[in-house]
Order: structure tokens, then C-alpha cells, then sequence
């Protein structure tokens, strides 16, 4: 039972289906499936590969991306490909149909209606109710309701209710929520939408596409084509005045808004308060369909009123006449704390409750899709009588975003990155499906054409592999001026180039991996440490962490680790006082 | 003047460069001054509370929050952790000063704690000890917080270009000057590391009249030892300090080892003097193995073949008169003296380099390998970027001063 037809809903209910449950998607908005109320864009650096990793699980989100794109770009084609970025901007029109197709070829129930509570608990739920009081019965649920819970709109001195725009907002669910668990307050923002027409594109750079053959998932047919430009546009010190003029009327600024917003995806007005200095600020302007007459103005998110927003666009060159038909706004909602859920993301002190998606505090298509697919699958798990499973942050960004939630906490909106990996180098997009078919089987959300498809795969890699070691090949790989097209040329026997370029990359990679291996034994060697009597006054743990220390009685510092309430700085005090103990004795 | 229920403001964190500082208040009000300053709702702070504030003119800092019973002082606390620029940090000082706060006096917080009950005296007697060690260090501790802060700043260049390329602000070849500067400073902390490495004693012996004190000569470039071709001319061995490679040694000239009477005795005190952190050179121009006396003092001995211009023996083959394998020599002497935490320092330096031969090819590695220095780095200093748990521990030693 999925709560939520976002895009973290959306492969939740089919993960869910595809461990073999039988799946309900219950949202308000069934014509409005997986909708993208921000950039239509999926993809990037970290991101693209997360995208990639979802395929590898199973999930729908790459094919309906290849299918629906209308341009490609290879982010960081010139760095080495443990940071390439491979980035689509998808048609919103056609994305959400082609969702709905997907869950109903996958035989998962869409149920219209609002939810407002669940039946049962605290421990066990047993159903949800919707707004008319009808209760949808089901044995495992997973709430996947992105910003629309508490959901606040703001621009210049408006302020009403929603999820975004022309949405709705979730006021009962909120209250229910907000009543059994700690709860936050986060902010996000959007851009205006332009008429296409009314610029002059003449006067803007075209960006063009890179037509590299690339397809997200091993499943689609034929390779990304692009059908559409992007422009790049620059601000200038009209722009930067239009906004300075008028910062008492932003919410953000009034402090209207308490919530935290994303420091890696600003609003303007932030930009222009944290870069005095700087006028020229890029703006991407992106189509938003193959049909529609609107561009998307990537990099100007702001929530200044209508007046100021059309002073800010108009100063731009290129744009003096142009109209906007959508305004950009700020959003605030409410998300689940740190420490309300773990790794599997089952709600805390729940047997079968799940979350997914922005509500945990995430930002982005792509890392809702990929928690949703983990929730729904762990859902799917426990709904047969099996447990749930976390995944390994060694070998997936998955696992690194689960980590970071669980273990670090987030203080403002979630993005991935890719410096968030610690072994970034082996996570890398070309070999996705070769790190997870182990965890995405076992899981139970692998299987048919696409498990086959990573199984061959994984075949023709592991020959190329044995060829390069065989020819002695090794040490060429490894020399920073080698090209693959080089080993590709003294193999000559018949090779995949896919797998091919994977295996010269780990053999490339792999001194630097084997240190990070090193580092990583050491480390659980100090896992392995028994965990320290705590001083007075603390030593430095916080009172949370040794609450929970004191309650659960950890042996190691590993089991520590993984309590709700100790987090990554705890771990490096009680390390300390443990090896200092060590030392002394 | 009521002294003691002032709010009082310090830096916790030593001064000079780091990636975090450190600054604490402690008395009654002190974080409904935050609070304004901030302009956060009352009692944001009050309790056992986390936030992240923005105080105008020091900007974004993390504000943690501590009621007497948990506090330190035993007092309303407040801790601030911003960015540790010393120019950012005074500033949000005076910030503090300005808004009403007093500077605290040496020692105060200590005081205040032990007043309330909540430290021994015994302790702050240990937390003086910690101090005063921490003082004798200073300098290589700043050379290890300098190349920390850079090795920080290079990866958050590097970073920022792999992350957001589009934005087209940062450039690889920026990023290269910043890592060549990283590999600046990591030489400057192996000077500090050697200028840190307490002298080694290198004894030369040998029969009488096997070259000895020229070689000493020859060592420090001048005449220290009494050179008389007449066989037992040295007596009191002359001993003098010397720089190699930025290391220290202490030379010291010995008698004959078969020297008699006067002589004999001399070289018994010698042998007696000598331990396994010494060196000693035994020369000898017939390649005649060192005497068990000498093997037994437990000392790293280095054979050499001197006066190698009058004979064609093979092995460590030093002329005086030729300047012959002197310089080799002296390598070989560096290259047995290790100074503390020189072994990390020369890794650090050797991954920098590498990181700038792939910075521009492939990021990704050049940031693999200055995240390494980065926690190496990290670990020297104690100061980790993001390791806040550590400076709530070293806070307590550097205003109890
Ligand atoms: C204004 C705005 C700006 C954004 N800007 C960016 C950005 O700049 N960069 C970026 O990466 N990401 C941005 N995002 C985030 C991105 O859109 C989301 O992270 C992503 O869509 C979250 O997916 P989700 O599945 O968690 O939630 P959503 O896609 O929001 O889906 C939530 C779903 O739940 C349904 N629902 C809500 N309440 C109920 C209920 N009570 N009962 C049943 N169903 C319910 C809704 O109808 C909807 O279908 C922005 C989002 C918004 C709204």
C-alpha cells in the first residue's frame, strides 16, 4: 500500500509488485502520476548514476527517461568516468504517461483519494483512511508524499496552501503524521516559466547535445536522441539591483519562512546576498516538452513577487519581452527527523510502516525514485513474511544516501553528490549493474529480461577482464596517458566496448580502490573496540547518543554505530576515549 | 563590578588557522544574546539545543546550546562553530564584545567551573599539565593546520568542479596551483617534523689513524677536530652539531680504539656512552670488521671503507682526500634518521605530487589522494574538518590557560 503517486510512489508500488505483493498506489492526483514540478531534467553527475542503479534494481525510472527524452548530455566528459554525469532532459508531458503505463502493465491498483490517517498502530498498521472516511486495508504501507504534507506556498507577501503549485496540500495526514513522530520544517524553491516565443533566442548561446549512444537502462532499444536545444543565458548587474531593491518583500529574507532550504541550490536572491560581487549569473533555459510553448529558467529560482520576477527575467539579454506564464514560488513542508527511521526505512518502533521519498528529507527526482523502490520493495518483503533488507553503501549511492540519513542526519534538503562516496571510484555508472545484481536478487525486485540482461553483462566483463590480465596488459591501463581505444586495438579478440572500458577503468582505479580497502579494514578493526565507560561531563558524546548507550548497552563501538541517536561525531569521541583508554592501560 | 555573573566570550580553539573554531560563552543570558544577535526566536538556544544560526557579518555557524546542569561552567552556555579564518573569527568576537559580552580573563571558564562544583582542583592542575605540551609544539602544530587548511581548500576546489562543471566557475588548472601549494606546505611540516627530531649522536671510530677526525672535518665542512698526522693525536673527541637534509646530528670524534693508557681509558667512556639510538661509524682501510666491544653497545653500525684512494676494497668507500663517497655518506646517515610522524608527512607529500600529475586528467583520482592527506592531515592535528566531538574535547585546555 503506497501513499503517494510521485516519483518515489511510483517505483514503490512496483518494487512492491515486483517481490511478488500485490501493489495499491493510493494519490488524489491520478492524472498527475510522477509529475515534475521542477526542472524537467533527470540526471547528472552522482544522480545519473543513482539512475542507473535503479534500472540495475529493476526500477522504471531509466527507461521512462531514454524514452521520453528530447536531449542528452554527458556531464564531465572530459574527467574520468567515476564522475561522468549522464543527464537527459525528459519531456514532462509524456513522462507521467508513460508512468501510468508502466504501473498499469505491472498490475498495480490506482486508488483516487486523499489519505488522512492509518488504521492500527501504533506498532502494526492495518489500512488508511481516506478524506470520506473509506478505509483501504493493506499489510505494509509506505508514505511517499513529497512536499505536500503541512505544504506552504510563498511569493513576495502571498502565503497559501499546497504541495506545489495547482496542487493540493495534506493537512490530515500532516497532523496524524506530525502526532506519532519528531518532525521539520524544510524549504525549497522553483523558477519562473517563460513563453518560448516571446524571446529572442538569437541572442542566447545554444547548448548543444551530445549524441554519444548513451541509454540508461540496458532494457531500451535504441539510444538517447535529442529532438531540442537549451540555452545558456547571463544575468547582468540590472538583474542583481532588481533583487536587491526588493529583498524586504521576499519571505525568505523577512524570515516568514523558518524552514531550511538547499545551500547547493539557491534561490536568487541568495545568490545575490551571498555574492555581492558577482552579476553574471548562468541561466539554463530548458524545454519542458516537445509540445508545450513553455521554457523552464534553470538557475533563477526565486520567490519574489510577480513584479520584481518580471523586472529580474526582462533585464536578462535576449529576454526583453519576454512573458512569463508560470511564476516561481517557494515551498515549505514538513519532513520525518533523523531518527525516525532506519536503514530499511521502516519508521522507528513500527513493524510495517515505510518512507520514501522528499518527506525524508531528500531533494530530487532521482533520489526519491531510488528510496522508493527500497521502501516499497522492504514493504513488499514484509507483507510476505520476509525481513526487510538495507543496502550496502560500499557498493551503491543508494546505500551511501541511506547512510547518510540514518547515521549523519541532514540538516537542509538532501542531494546526492558524488564526494559523498567514500569509493566513489568504484561507483561508477558503466558498472551499476554489475555492483547490485547480488543485493537487487536478494532483494527480490531483479529478475526476468533485465536480470538477464545484467547477466550477460557481467559475462562479457568478466572475459574482457581475464584478457587484459592474460595479455599483461595491467600496467598500460594504469598509465594516466593510455586510452581505452589503445587496449581495445592490441586485444583484437571480439569484445563488448561496454564492458570493456568498465574493466580497463577498475584495473585503472584499482590501486587507488585497494588503499580505500585498507583504510576501510583498519576501520572495522576499530569497530571491533570495546565500548568506553562515558566521563563526566560527557567527553564529548552528545546526551542523545549516551541515552541510547545507556538503554540498549552496545559491547562494541560497531553496535553503537548503528543505534538511533549516535551519530558520526559521537563515533569519533567514543573512539578517542576508547583508544585513549587503551593507551593508558 | 559584579565580575561573576558576566557573560564572558573566548575562543576555544588555538589561534591561528584551522578548518573549525570554537567560540564559547558561558553565564546567565548568553544565549538570549545569541539568540538576538541572530535574530532566532527566544529560547532557540535554552536547554540542550542544536541550531544552525546566521549572525550578520560572520555569517552561517552552527550554535549549540547548554543549560547549567550539562554545561562546562555549570552555567547557561553557548558554542559557536564557524569557519576557523582568524580574520572570521575575531570578527564574530567583536561581534559578541559589541552585544555585550565580556572577554574572558586566563582561566575564567576553569574557575567557574571548579566554583560550581563541577571540576576538582586536581583537574585543572592536569588540564595546566596538557596545556604546557601543547605549547611546546606550536609551531609544527600551525605548519600541520596550515597544510590541513590547504589541502581542505584544494579538495573544495577540486570538488566544486567535478560537482558542478556547468556552472563553469572553477577551472582544473586552478585547482593545480592550489595542490602544488598543498605540496608547499607539506615540505614546510617535513622542516618543522626534522627541526622537531631531537639529535642523533654518530660516534666514529676506528683503529688509531684510519682517517677519522678528517672525515669529521670533511662532515662539518670545517675544522673541528685536532688533525695531526702523528698516530693518537685525538684525545678528547671533539663533538659538533650538524645539519643534513634539514636533520640533526650530533658528530662525535673518538680515540683509537686501540689507543693505549690515556687513550684506552678514553675510548671505554665512549663505548659506555653508546646506546641502540646511536651510530657509529667504524672506519677502517682493510676492511677489517668491527670489534665485538663495539657490536655489544647495541649502536647502528655503519662499516666504511676510508682512504678508498689507497686501496681497491669494495663497499661503503670513502676518500678524504679525494672527497670520494663522502656525499654518499652522508645520505646514507639521513636516510637512518627518522624524525616523528616523518614517515606520514613524506607519504603526504608523495600523494600531493601525484595528485598534481593527475589533476587534470582524472579529478576524481587527484581527489581520492588529497582526501587521504586530508584525514592523514586530519589525524596529526586533531582539528578534522567536520570532527566537532574532538574540539569539545580540546576547548577545555586553551582558555584554561
Ligand atoms: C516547488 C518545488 C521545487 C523543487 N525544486 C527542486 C530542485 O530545484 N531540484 C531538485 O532536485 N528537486 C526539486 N524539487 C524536488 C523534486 O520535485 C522532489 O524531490 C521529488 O519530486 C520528490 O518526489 P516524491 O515522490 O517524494 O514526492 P512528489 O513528487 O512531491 O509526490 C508526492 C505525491 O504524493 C501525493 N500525495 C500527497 N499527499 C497525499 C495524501 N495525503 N494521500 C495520498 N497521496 C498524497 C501527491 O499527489 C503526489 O502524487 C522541487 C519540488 C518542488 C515542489
Amino acid at each position: 500500500m503506497v501513499v503517494g503517486g510521485g516519483h518515489a510512489g511510483v517505483e514503490a508500488a512496483l518494487a512492491a509488485s515486483r517481490t511478488g505483493a500485490e501493489a495499491v498506489l493510493v494519490t488524489p492526483e491520478p492524472d498527475r502520476i510522477a509529475m515534475m514540478p521542477c526542472n524537467p531534467a533527470i540526471g547528472g553527475v552522482a544522480k545519473g548514476c543513482l539512475v542507473r542503479e535503479i534500472d540495475a534494481l529493476g526500477g522504471a525510472m531509466a527507461m521512462a527517461a531514454d524514452a521520453a527524452a528530447v536531449q542528452f548530455r554527458m556531464l564531465n566528459l572530459g574527467k574520468g568516468p567515476a564522475v561522468w554525469g549522464p543527464r537527459v532532459q525528459a519531456d514532462s508531458d509524456i513522462y507521467p504517461g508513460i508512468m501510468t503505463e508502466t504501473l498499469n502493465r505491472s498490475r498495480v491498483r490506482i486508488v483516487p483519494g486523499m489519505v488522512t490517517a492509518l488504521e492500527g498502530g501504533p506498532a502494526r498498521f492495518t489500512g488508511v483512511v481516506l478524506e470520506d472516511r473509506t478505509v483501504v486495508p493493506g499489510d505494509a504501507f509506505v508514505i511517499a508524499t513529497g512536499t505536500y504534507l503541512g505544504g506552504i506556498l510563498y511569493r513576495g507577501e502571498e502565503r497559501w496552501p499546497g504541495g506545489r503549485a495547482g496542487g493540493l496540500t495534506s493537512t490530515g495526514l500532516n497532523r496524524f503524521i506530525s502526532g506519532m513522530f519528531h518532525v521539520e520544517r524544510f524549504k525549497t524553491g522553483t523558477s519562473p516559466r517563460v513563453v518560448t516565443s516571446s524571446l529572442d533566442l538569437k541572442a542566447l548561446e545554444a547548448q548543444e547535445s551530445h549524441d554519444a549512444g548513451f541509454r540508461f537502462s540496458i532494457e531500451s532499444r535504441r539510444p538517447i536522441r535529442s529532438a531540442m536545444k537549451c540555452y545558456l543565458a547571463r544575468t547582468n548587474s540590472d538583474t542583481t539591483a532588481a533583487v536587491r531593491e526588493n529583498l524586504h518583500r521576499s519571505p525568505l529574507h523577512r524570515r516568514a519562512i523558518e524552514g531550511r532550504g538547499p545551500r547547493y541550490c539557491p534561490s536568487f536572491e541568495d545568490k545575490v546576498l551571498r555574492f555581492p560581487d558577482r552579476s553574471d549569473h548562468p541561466i539554463h533555459l530548458e524545454p519542458i516538452s516537445r509540445r508545450s510553448r513553455l521554457s523552464y529558467l534553470n538557475g533563477l529560482s526565486t520567490s519574489l513577487p510577480q513584479d520584481v520576477q518580471y523586472r529580474m527575467v526582462r533585464s536578462i539579454p535576449g529576454f526583453e519581452k519576454a512573458e512569463i506564464a508560470l511564476f516561481g514560488y517557494a515551498v515549505e513542508y514538513t519532513r520525518l527527523s533523523w531518527g525516525t527511521f532506519d536503514g530499511t526505512l521502516k519508521l522507528t518502533g513500527t513493524e510495517n510502516l515505510f518512507a520514501a521519498g522528499q518527506i525524508l528529507g531528500t531533494s530530487g527526482y532521482e533520489e526519491a525514485a531510488a528510496l522508493g523502490l527500497l521502501a516499497g520493495a522492504n514493504a513488499g518483503r514484509v507483507a510476505r513474511g520476509d525481513g526487510p533488507l538495507a543496502p550496502d553503501p560500499e557498493e551503491g549511492y543508494l546505500g551511501v544516501m541511506v547512510q547518510d540519513l540514518v547515521g549523519k542526519g541532514i540538516d537542509e534538503p538532501y542531494r546526492l553528490f558524488s564526494g559523498r562516496a567514500e569509493n566513489r571510484l568504484h561507483l561508477r555508472q558503466d558498472n551499476a549493474h554489475l555492483r547490485l545484481m547480488d543485493f537487487g536478487t536478494g532483494l527480490g525486485v531483479l529478475k526476468g529480461v533485465r536480470l538477464e540482461l545484467a547477466a550477460d553483462f557481467r559475462t562479457a566483463w568478466t572475459s574482457v577482464a581475464a584478457g587484459i590480465r592474460e595479455q599483461g596488459l595491467e600496467p598500460l591501463c594504469r598509465r594516466p596517458e593510455t586510452r581505452v581505444e589503445e587496449i581495445a586495438g592490441i586485444l583484437k579478440t571480439g569484445f563488448d566496448p561496454d564492458s570493456l572500458r568498465t574493466a580497463f577503468y577498475d584495473v585503472r582505479y584499482s590501486g587507488y580502490l585497494a588503499r580505500h580497502r585498507r583504510r576501510r579494514s583498519a576501520a572495522r578493526e576499530q569497530w571491533a573496540l570495546a565500548v568506553p565507560p562515558l566521563p563526566e561531563g560527557g567527553g564529548g558524546v552528545s546526551t542523545e547518543a549516551r541515552q541510547a548507550i545507556e538503554k540498549n548497552r552496545p559491547r562494541t563501538l560497531g553496535e553503537a554505530a548503528l543505534l538511533s541517536g549516535v551519530r558520526a561525531s559521537d563515533m569519533e569521541a567514543l573512539l578517542l576515549l576508547a583508544l585513549g583508554r587503551r593507551c593508558s592501560t | 563590578m559584579s565580575r561573576e555573573g558576566d557573560v564572558i566570550v573566548a575562543r576555544a580553539t588555538p589561534p591561528g588557522l584551522s578548518a573549525l573554531a570554537v567560540v564559547r560563552l558561558s553565564g546567565p543570558g548568553c544565549a538570549a544574546l545569541v539568540e538576538g544577535l541572530a535574530q532566532a526566536p527566544r529560547g532557540r538556544l535554552s536547554g540542550m539545543r542544536r541550531a544552525l544560526i546566521t549572525i550578520p557579518g560572520s555569517g552561517d555557524m552552527v550554535a549549540l546550546g547548554w543549560p547549567p546542569d550539562r554545561s562546562y561552567t555549570g552555567e547557561e552556555m553557548v558554542e559557536l562553530i564557524c569557519h576557523g579564518i582568524p580574520e572570521g573569527v575575531a570578527a564574530l568576537l567583536e561581534t559578541l564584545l559589541g552585544a555585550g559580552a565580556r572577554s574572558a580573563l586566563p582561566g575564567e571558564f576553569t574557575g567557574r567551573a571548579w566554583r560550581n562544583g563541577r571540576i576538582s582542583a586536581d583537574r585543572i592542575i592536569e588540564l595546566a599539565a596538557a596545556t604546557e605540551t601543547g605549547g611546546r609544539v606550536e609551531p609544527m602544530d600551525r605548519a600541520v593546520s596550515e597544510l590541513l587548511e590547504r589541502v581542505s581548500g584544494a579538495l573544495e576546489t577540486l570538488e566544486g568542479a567535478i560537482e558542478f562543471q556547468e556552472e563553469g566557475f572553477l577551472e582544473l588548472e586552478d585547482c593545480r596551483s592550489r595542490i602544488e601549494e598543498s605540496v608547499g606546505a607539506a615540505e614546510r611540516v617535513l622542516l618543522m617534523a626534522r627541526r622537531l627530531q631531537r639529535s642523533v649522536r654518530v660516534f666514529i671510530t676506528g683503529r688509531v689513524n684510519t682517517g677519522k677526525s678528517t672525515l669529521m672535518n670533511l662532515l662539518c665542512g670545517e675544522r673541528a677536530a685536532l688533525v695531526d698526522p702523528e698516530p693518537g693525536t685525538t684525545r678528547d673527541g671533539a663533538r659538533r652539531e650538524v645539519t643534513m637534509a634539514g636533520k640533526r646530528f650530533l658528530l662525535a670524534d673518538t680515540p683509537g680504539f686501540d689507543g693505549e693508557g690515556l687513550d684506552g681509558k678514553a675510548f671505554q667512556l665512549v663505548l659506555d656512552e653508546m646506546d641502540g639510538e646511536d651510530v657509529a661509524l667504524w672506519l677502517s682501510d682493510r676492511g677489517e670488521e668491527p670489534p665485538g666491544v663495539l657490536k655489544a653497545t647495541g649502536a647502528r653500525l655503519l662499516p666504511v671503507l676510508s682512504r678508498s684512494d689507497t686501496h681497491r676494497l669494495e663497499g661503503l668507500r670513502v676518500s678524504s682526500f679525494t672527497g670520494e663517497g663522502v656525499d654518499l655518506l652522508k645520505r646514507e646517515l639521513v636516510g637512518l634518521v627518522q624524525a616523528p610522524g616523518e614517515q606520514e608527512v613524506l607519504e603526504m607529500v608523495s600523494m600531493l605530487r601525484e595528485a598534481v600529475r593527475w589533476v587534470e586528467e582524472a579529478p576524481e583520482i587527484a581527489s581520492e589522494l588529497l582526501r587521504q592527506v586530508e584525514s592523514i592531515a586530519g589525524g596529526m592535528s586533531g582539528i578534522r574538518p567536520g570532527r566537532i566531538a574532538v574540539e569539545r574535547a580540546l576547548k577545555v585546555l586553551c582558555v584554561g590557560k
